[in-house]
């Protein structure tokens, strides 16, 4: 096994004894896929918040630049608020891709460690 | 038109009550009743999630809008689908990895069960009733405007399928339900698109130069600003982010992710949900605009001004016109279709309510976790029995008067009271029992409070500026929870995240 487990010390003020909830939680492969979960999640969210915020500035606070026709009668406001569609999807379809290649193998490492499955 | 409706509806129904028949036999355990034995694979949940989503609301509410006050109206389309990511990435698997039937399970897990169960228990309730009870008002003035029957009529209707459909078929009834709708909805939805583009030659610039051309209309149909709801900016942002944020803590939604056999499935289902999601809202501008432009918002105005039946006629139209078989026949289908969608729609909520009530309250709190199977499931059957005739008698207590702001009310619980706790729940090791109380019943008295002290109830008067309070009483369900966490002590949450943080995010342990 490549990831070592630390030995949990035991904080006497707690007064529980450490279990392997905790020992898998202590663990460096969970902090790995802790780590690597939000390192997408964080900025895929700040990303979406981003692209709706700048949507809802141009509609209230810039109506020209929302009413400026780009082709015929299409404008920006509709081309912007379309293209949300497959940013949205992408997004989606990244962060499955990720945690599919990047994270399972890692839990699949984490339940290896702690097969017999930690007790309840 | 009346009567092949009616046909076409009874054939649909037909179809639904033999899915129940097939699904009764299926349903032996609570893990069968409330979470269709986890056998549903993702593309069916991905279905069965849109199904909770597309309801009348977004089928012909939208369109309706559109074509009253122009591209305003897509904000539903764009942020009701969008909400679908936040619900992927922050809920869809932990849930599925951490719970069990409800959204309860989940935030109980690390707090105390005696005090945060009951008290999600009777607002995951509330919720799906006040979502519940609209849907079925809006049922019965649908009949009225599509069938012609009286709008009382189609309400008990409505609620006696709902029963049936979940009393003895439960949750794999209500998932094969909301798959056959959301397949015919997105094959109905497709041939009207097509049947619309078709008279401007599938050229989008010939549609928006067809409203902006139009007498009755213009290019201000094209831009943002038209509709009053959203007038200023804060309105605008503020119904953004309560539909963003509100549909990932739905109870009827979150109870969906327990009907997966795995996380992978969850993750999966969610996107599916997503990519079938995209396909329907993407078309919504060309119902309404076309519907404007090809039938007239006068028209649709005079029939019904709540533009409710732009869609149908709008259907009509473009498939022969009136008075044709074809223009007939296709109304008549988009009509079964969307009262099925109401169906269906109620379905989910009446399981969620009844599990709320059942395994939440009775099974956990009352009995203490202590009840022989076939004593649950009869319970679980009684609670949707009984919450059907209560949404009935509730419904026809308040047809008459406008409730349409319940639902609007059941979002902004949602947000306010339920998202904190679940995300803090996930995410957050400082939670506490007394903060996440604080959140959920001030969150929930706030949501209220907003909604009440609203335009939608005090209209001119109103007390409280926004129609939609989320973006004021989100941050403070937020604010309520962390506050009361900070400032009180709980060492069982603590030592308890490191379980729901491990389960929820890797799936160690998970309920299978």
């Amino acid at each position: 096994m490549s990831t070592a487990v630390p030995k949990l010390k035991p904080k006497p003020d707690l007064r529980v004894v450490p279990d392997k909830w905790a020992e898998a939680y202590e663990s460096a492969t969970f902090k790995e896929i802790s780590r690597k979960r939000f390192s997408f999640v964080i900025p895929a969210l700040l990303s979406f918040s981003a692209v709706f915020l700048v949507l809802w500035i141009i509609q209230s606070m810039f109506p020209a630049v929302a009413r400026y026709r780009v082709y015929g009668y299409v404008n920006v406001n509709f081309i912007y608020t379309m293209a949300i569609f497959p940013f949205v999807w992408i997004l989606g379809f990244l962060f499955v891709r990720y945690i599919r290649s990047k994270v399972y193998p890692l839990e699949r490492e984490l339940n290896r460690q702690f097969e017999r499955g930690p007790k309840q | 038109m009346n009567h092949l409706a009616i046909a076409l509806f009874l054939v649909l129904i037909a179809i639904t009550l033999y899915i129940t028949y097939w699904s009764a036999k299926r349903v032996k355990t609570t893990t069968d009743f409330y979470a269709a034995g986890r056998q549903i694979k993702g593309w069916q949940n991905g279905l069965a999630i849109i199904g909770e989503f597309l309801t009348a609301a977004a089928f012909l509410g939208i369109g309706g809008l559109i074509s009253f006050w122009g591209v305003d109206g897509q904000i539903y389309s764009i942020t009701w689908f969008a909400s679908y990511l936040v619900v992927l990435l922050l809920v869809a698997e932990p849930i599925r990895n951490s719970g069990k039937y409800t959204f309860a399970d989940i935030v109980s897990y690390r707090l105390d069960e005696r005090v945060i169960r009951p008290l999600a228990a009777v607002n995951a309730f509330l919720i799906s009733l006040m979502y519940l009870i609209p849907q079925m008002v809006a049922a019965g003035a649908l009949s009225k405007l599509l069938f012609g029957v009286p709008a009382s009529t189609g309400l008990v209707v409505v609620g006696v399928l709902m029963i049936i459909y979940i009393t003895f078929g439960g949750m794999v009834a209500a998932t094969w339900i909301q798959v056959l709708k959301a397949m015919i909805l997105l094959c109905g939805a497709y041939i009207l698109a097509f049947l619309v583009m078709r008279q401007f030659h599938f050229s989008i610039n010939a549609l928006f130069a067809a409203v902006a051309n139009s007498k009755d209309l213009g290019t201000a149909w094209l831009e943002p600003g038209r509709w009053p709801m959203v007038k200023t900016p804060i309105e605008r942002l503020s119904l953004g982010f309560t539909l963003l944020f509100g549909t990932a803590a739905l109870p009827h939604v979150l109870m969906r992710f327990y009907t997966v056999p795995t996380k992978q499935h969850a993750q999966g289902s969610a996107m599916w949900s997503l990519t079938f999601m995209m396909m329907f809202h993407i078309l919504t501008f060309i119902f309404g605009l076309g519907a404007a432009v090809l039938v007239g918002n006068k028209v649709i105005k005079a029939l019904d001004a709540g533009g409710n039946i732009a869609v149908p006629l709008l259907a009509r139209t473009v498939a022969g016109g009136p008075g044709t078989l074809s223009g007939e026949l296709f109304m008549a289908f988009l009509v079964a279709v969307a009262f099925i969608t109401i169906i269906a729609a109620t379905s989910g909520l009446c399981i969620a309510a009844s599990s709320a009530f059942s395994y939440d309250f009775w099974f956990r709190v009352i009995k203490r976790g202590q009840q022989e199977h076939a004593g649950q499931v009869r319970t679980a059957r009684l609670a949707a029995f009984a919450i059907g005739v209560l949404a009935i008698l509730g419904g026809l207590a308040v047809q008459h008067v406008n409730v349409a702001y319940l639902a609007g009310m059941a979002f902004a619980i949602a947000a306010t009271a339920n998202l904190p706790t679940l995300i803090f729940s996930l995410y957050w090791k400082g939670l506490t029992t007394k903060g996440a109380f604080l959140g959920m019943l001030g969150g929930a008295l706030v949501a209220v409070l907003c909604v009440v002290t609203g335009p939608a109830i005090m209209g001119k008067n109103a007390l409280f500026p926004l129609n939609n309070p989320g973006i004021v009483s989100v941050p403070i369900g937020f604010l309520l929870t962390y506050l009361g966490s900070v400032f009180t002590q709980d060492k069982a949450s603590a030592v308890k995240f490191r379980e729901l943080a491990v389960r929820s995010r890797s799936g160690l342990g998970a309920e299978s």
